[in-house]
């Protein structure tokens, strides 16, 4: 169990500040009643071990992600998608090691895709990124609370960012349900329709695409690989992963014009593959001798999205004149990749051991025959 | 009297890292060195290595290098590959750290060769000096040592990288090799 202490009611906050335990915003206080009832919302126990990264011998508990999860605001509701999104980012995967350290100074991107979204009141439409929305801000906050108290992502411990970026406070959105046939980004995964994940990737800050006098398809795919292939993002002609967040009209003008969501990836990985020129002329040099092989193909150019499987492609945001988004991630593939979990209700029954989780032959485990029947009852 | 309130402590107690037994060292010049390099694949990182690699061997025995090139900078070595280069080396220098995740990788990969008995030391630059040292008391060697080189190299030429090797070889025999300086674990 995490400890307890006692603090004056008048200081508690400023308690919080000087201690360094919080992003810089004020925070509930994560007292022992509101602590559980997170709990209680997750169906786990509070000792159950929700990841770690052993690279730092540091590991979180369902408890421990629930006092960060009520000083970020969450409620109860919120805290199974806190969870998965925690699962999702200490995969070995996403390299927390690495995204929660280096310099480049990543957001923990959060995107939520399916029903449940929409049950805890997540925002997928207007401002879908920005703020006004208890759900999308405290959950991204809540991971990045984790982040900091429980694995020493602050500046001065082992978070070595140059500048950082406003998403590494909170970047949590859901996607908006796309225009049939397109799939929701779950189901596209493989999930099932009733299944709600949780996909986390580790980003720059969003760029937003602006083309307000196009339908056609081409063409606004063509601006988004403006934004994506720009020799100023670290990645680019490095093979990296990255999010692309198309608004209503564009998503409805692609769609109509009959492209699939695989053919808007394929589309944009391939165009926004970049001559090694365009980077000397932006007076970037190419990697020579690096583990960021800088090496073009045979068509002399170099991927920027390390490929169609690289880009994820999610809808949200509310009607307008035609604005998208696009995150990078923040270093090239072989460092990073986004991981996607399904988000366990609490009501469901353990083991999970649907498609985001191993398979565990349960035969092959022997059960201690309970040494009396009230012992085995008591189990 | 003040009302209190009780809370949960957000920061949970930390079990103490298990320590890292920094590996003996041996006399400089006592058998020819088989040195071993860790690149972590950062822009000029192989250069540096293998410069300071020459300029050691003009100053000890050297009777091999043996270089492993990382694939991401932002990952230490696995156990295996940690196996094979401590048998291949009696002494091994990291590198380079010159970043967030890549000086504490590197760093994380000469306390992994520390641990199986090799001499070993990070080359870092000035920059993530403090950042290494937080790290190598989360891994459990506090107050480890490294070689420091000014920021940036990625830059510089093969001229000045010869420079940034000659003005740490004596810092890099001090650290790997017994010769009367206070080296490893302080």
């Amino acid at each position: 169990m995490s400890e307890l202490v006692e603090l004056p009611v008048d200081r508690v906050l400023e308690e919080f500040f000087e201690r360094g335990w919080t992003d810089g915003l004020p925070v509930v206080p994560p007292t022992p009643e509101a602590v559980a009832a997170m709990v209680a919302a997750s169906g786990s126990a509070p000792d159950d071990v929700v990841g770690g990264i052993p690279r730092r011998g540091r590991s979180v508990t369902v408890e421990e992600a629930a006092v960060n999860a009520v000083m970020a605001g969450c409620r109860p509701d919120y805290f199974p998608v806190v969870l998965a999104a925690l699962g999702a980012a200490l995969d070995p995967v996403f390299n927390a090691h690495a995204a929660f350290t280096s310099t480049g100074g990543a957001a923990t991107c959060v995107i939520v895709s399916g029903p449940l979204a929409a049950e805890i009141g997540m925002n997928a439409g207007a401002n879908a990124l920005g703020g006004g929305n208890r759900a999308n801000a405290t959950i991204g906050r809540a991971v990045r609370l984790v982040a900091r108290n429980v694995f020493g992502a602050a500046s001065g411990d082992m978070d070595a960012s140059s500048l950082g970026n406003p998403g590494k406070v909170s970047l949590c959105f859901a996607e908006a349900e796309p225009p049939a046939p397109w799939q929701r980004l779950a189901v596209r995964q493989g999930f099932a329709e009733t299944d709600t994940t949780v996909t986390v990737i580790a980003t720059e800050g969003p760029r937003q695409v602006a083309n307000h006098l196009s339908e056609d398809p081409e063409g606004l795919l063509r601006t988004f690989v403006a934004t994506i292939a720009t020799p100023a993002i670290f990645s680019v002609g490095k093979g990296q992963q990255g999010v692309v967040v198309l608004g209503p009209e564009q998503a409805l003008a692609l769609h109509q014009a009959g492209w699939s969501q695989r053919d808007v990836a394929a589309f944009l990985a391939r165009e926004s593959r970049v001559h090694p020129d365009q980077l000397l002329a932006a007076g970037v040099p190419l990697e020579v001798d690096s583990a960021h092989d800088m090496t073009p193909g045979p068509d002399g150019l170099l991927p920027t999205l390390a490929s169609a499987d690289d880009v994820v492609v999610v809808t949200a945001g509310g009607g307008g004149p035609g604005w998208s988004a696009y995150l990078p991630g923040f270093a090239p593939a072989q460092h990073s990749r986004a991981v996607t979990r399904r988000v366990r209700l609490p009501d469901e029954a353990l083991p999970d051991c649907g498609p985001d989780a191993c398979e565990v032959d349960l035969s092959t485990f022997r059960r201690p025959a309970p040494a009396s029947p009230a012992a085995g009852a008591a189990r | 009297m003040t009302a209190t309130i009780r809370v949960h402590r957000p920061t949970p107690v930390v079990p103490d890292p298990i320590p890292v037994d920094v590996a003996a060292r041996g006399a400089a010049g006592e058998r020819p060195l088989r040195i071993g390099l860790v690149d972590n694949g950062k822009p000029k990182a192989r250069e540096l290595l293998v410069l300071l690699a020459e300029e050691l061997a003009a100053r000890v025995p050297v009777a091999s290098t043996h270089l492993v090139s990382k694939p991401s900078a932002a990952s230490p070595l696995d156990d295996a590959e940690a196996d094979a280069l401590a048998a291949a080396s009696d002494v091994v220098v990291t590198g380079l750290g010159d970043c967030g995740a890549c000086s504490a990788c590197s760093l994380q990969d000469a306390l992994l060769l520390e641990r199986r008995g090799v001499p070993a030391t990070v080359l870092i630059t000035d920059v993530f000096v403090a950042h290494v040292n937080r790290f190598a008391g989360v891994l459990g060697a506090p107050g480890y040592h490294h070689l420091v080189v000014p920021h940036p190299v990625a830059t510089k030429t093969p001229e000045h990288l010869r420079m940034l090797a000659r003005g740490a070889v004596d810092a890099s025999l001090a650290q790997l090799t017994a010769v009367g300086v206070e080296v490893g674990v302080r």
